[in-house]
């Protein structure tokens, strides 16, 4: 399924089942058919299809029935649905759609000004099984990088499922900008960034930031989770190119992606050191079960002027 | 011809029925009933009355020609074929992977199923979250509480660890006043019911699917030996090379 194309639920967002169905049987595309071949594809163990519910897809789970308590976050853009089960959300920056499948809980948050109707809300559900920055969200990570207004520099934006969520948080004031060298997923990423002004997709190699540096400004974050051998240098060449003084380095680290030959921790503790080299000061580390087994999240501060000894 | 008597002056036929106090022995029985049962009741007798005299007749030295094609079992009772069709050991063998492939396909759709859920209810990370600190002493004066800017109680709160700033404003801090919290704690009670009624059928799957597993083994050519462990039997094959 093509991300650019119109997706899913072919009548309006908020139509019940009984629209969904009809769209089915007279619509020519058979979005939901679509959704659900998807839904399949995930199941078998592909990538890229949705995994969402093997049937009713967004519509299950927080949606219906009873209400969600909208609890906001540490992390400024962020929140918390709390509903008959806890989920993290992001606002969405584009409502009435998901990008790749995921669940969307919308909201009455009541008028500002007496006697006005309230106004709805849209939330996408972020999962932290497969998001690597939402597992270290739940995790407790104290410093992000990410809030409404701020730049990131986006290493390995794959698909754009983890970016989407980003520049949700960061807002309309801010600006992703997402790298990922591979074209297919890029392709998805591009049209995930036709509907999010503040996405500028890069098709590129991050090992020639170079290339691309046309297109970038200062950027206060690095988000980076390329899974590459040489993962620190990646960062440590754009940190240099783009982020400013002080600036927020997240890397995600696969030990098995790095070195397979020794354990997990060993191959962190290396990652971390290299950092240090590049004048990032390492500020926290994570390791994220049970979400993901053997990645850790580091979280480090870009120090311009070097490291003091 | 008629009757010239009024049908209104008649008496009305009514038909005895079972009194009550012998009702425990079912509905009364007419002369109807009793014919059919005597009937059967006769026929019964008069059918053993001639396989006794049979039997006394019986010649244990005489031949009969279906003694050449049947057989009887050591109490003289005889075998005989139900009729059934008869299936070869592949057939069997067959049919009983494709019950397995069932039981396997069902027991895999749960442990989706199950996987799934647990994510959605499975909230907390337990990940380790280390913090580098620049000396010695600021290890040994590590506050989480301070680091994080937070309150104590929130330390333990990895999801979500509200700022100090925010928690004085409590502009964000949610109210929950107009939520059926009860409503919703009961829907989580159902979905963790669920959950576990669904762990409850995998696990009795899996012991399904290994008795099969363990019926199509033995069906197979080799030596194997039976030992009983924990109550459980356990069957060892002897070593054998294959081609």
């Amino acid at each position: 399924m093509a991300f650019g194309a119109p997706r899913g639920r072919g009548g309006p967002a908020r139509g019940g089942r009984g629209g969904m169905r009809g769209g089915m049987r007279g619509g020519a595309r058979g979005g939901r058919g679509g959704a659900r071949g998807g839904a399949r594809g995930g199941a078998r163990g592909g990538r890229g299809g949705p995994r969402g519910g093997a049937r009713g897809g967004a519509r299950g789970g927080a949606r219906g029935g009873a209400k969600v308590v909208i609890e906001p976050h540490r992390h400024a853009g962020v929140f918390i649905a709390r509903g008959k089960e806890d989920l993290l959300v992001t606002k969405n920056g584009a409502p009435g759609e998901s990008v790749y499948g995921e669940k969307r809980i919308t909201v009455d948050e009541p008028a500002k000004v007496e006697g006005e109707a309230p106004t709805k809300i849209e939330y996408r559900v972020w999962n932290p099984f497969r998001s690597k920055l939402a597992a270290g969200i739940m995790g407790g990570i104290d410093e992000l990088g990410i809030a409404p207004g701020k730049k990131v520099l986006y290493l390995g934006a794959a698909s754009g499922t983890s970016v989407s969520h980003v520049s949700d948080v960061v807002g309309p004031e801010g600006a992703v900008y997402a790298v990922e060298f591979s074209h297919r997923p890029g392709r998805e990423l591009i049209g995930m960034a036709k509907k999010r002004p503040n996405v500028i997709p890069i098709i590129d190699d991050a090992r020639h930031p170079q290339k691309y540096r046309m297109l970038i400004g200062m950027v206060d974050a690095v988000f980076a989770d390329v899974a590459q051998p040489d993962q620190a240098r990646i960062i440590a060449l754009n940190s240099h190119l783009f982020l400013k003084d002080q600036g927020t380095v997240v890397i995600s680290i696969k030990a098995n992606c790095i070195d397979s030959t020794v354990d997990a921790e060993t191959v962190f503790a290396r990652e971390v050191q290299k950092l240090r080299e590049e004048r990032i000061k390492p500020l926290e580390q994570l390791t994220l079960e049970p979400y993901e087994r053997d990645h850790c999240i580091v979280v480090g501060r870009y120090v311009r002027s070097g490291l003091k000894k | 011809m008629a009757k010239l008597v009024h049908n209104v002056q008649k008496k009305q036929h009514r038909e005895r029925s079972q009194t009550l106090d012998r009702a425990r022995f079912g509905l009364l029985e007419k002369k109807k009933d009793y014919k059919l049962r005597a009937a059967d009741y006769h026929k019964k007798q008069s059918a053993l009355k001639a396989l006794r005299a049979k039997a006394s007749n019986y010649n244990p030295d005489e031949y009969y020609h279906g003694m050449t094609r049947r057989k009887t079992d050591s109490r003289g009772i005889l075998q005989a074929d139900r009729g059934e069709e008869v299936l070869s050991v592949q057939q069997v063998q067959l049919l009983k992977t494709q019950d397995a492939n069932y039981v396997r396909t069902m027991r895999m759709n749960e442990a989706l199923k199950i996987e799934k859920q647990k994510n959605q209810l499975d909230f907390g990370a337990r990940g380790s979250h280390t913090v580098f600190v620049d000396s010695v002493e600021d290890q040994k004066n590590f506050k989480p509480e301070e680091y994080f800017d937070t309150d104590k109680s929130m330390v333990n709160r990895r999801e979500n660890r509200l700022r100090n700033l925010d928690l004085e404003k409590l502009e964000r801090v949610v109210n929950v006043e107009d939520v059926d919290v009860e409503r919703l704690h009961e829907k989580k009670v159902k979905l963790y019911k669920l959950l576990k009624s669904r762990m409850d059928r995998e696990r009795q799957l899996r012991q399904v699917e290994e008795r099969m597993d363990l019926t199509r083994e033995l069906m197979k050519k080799g030596s194997k030996k039976k030992t009983v462990v924990d109550g459980k039997p356990q069957f060892k094959w002897k070593n054998q090379r294959k081609k």
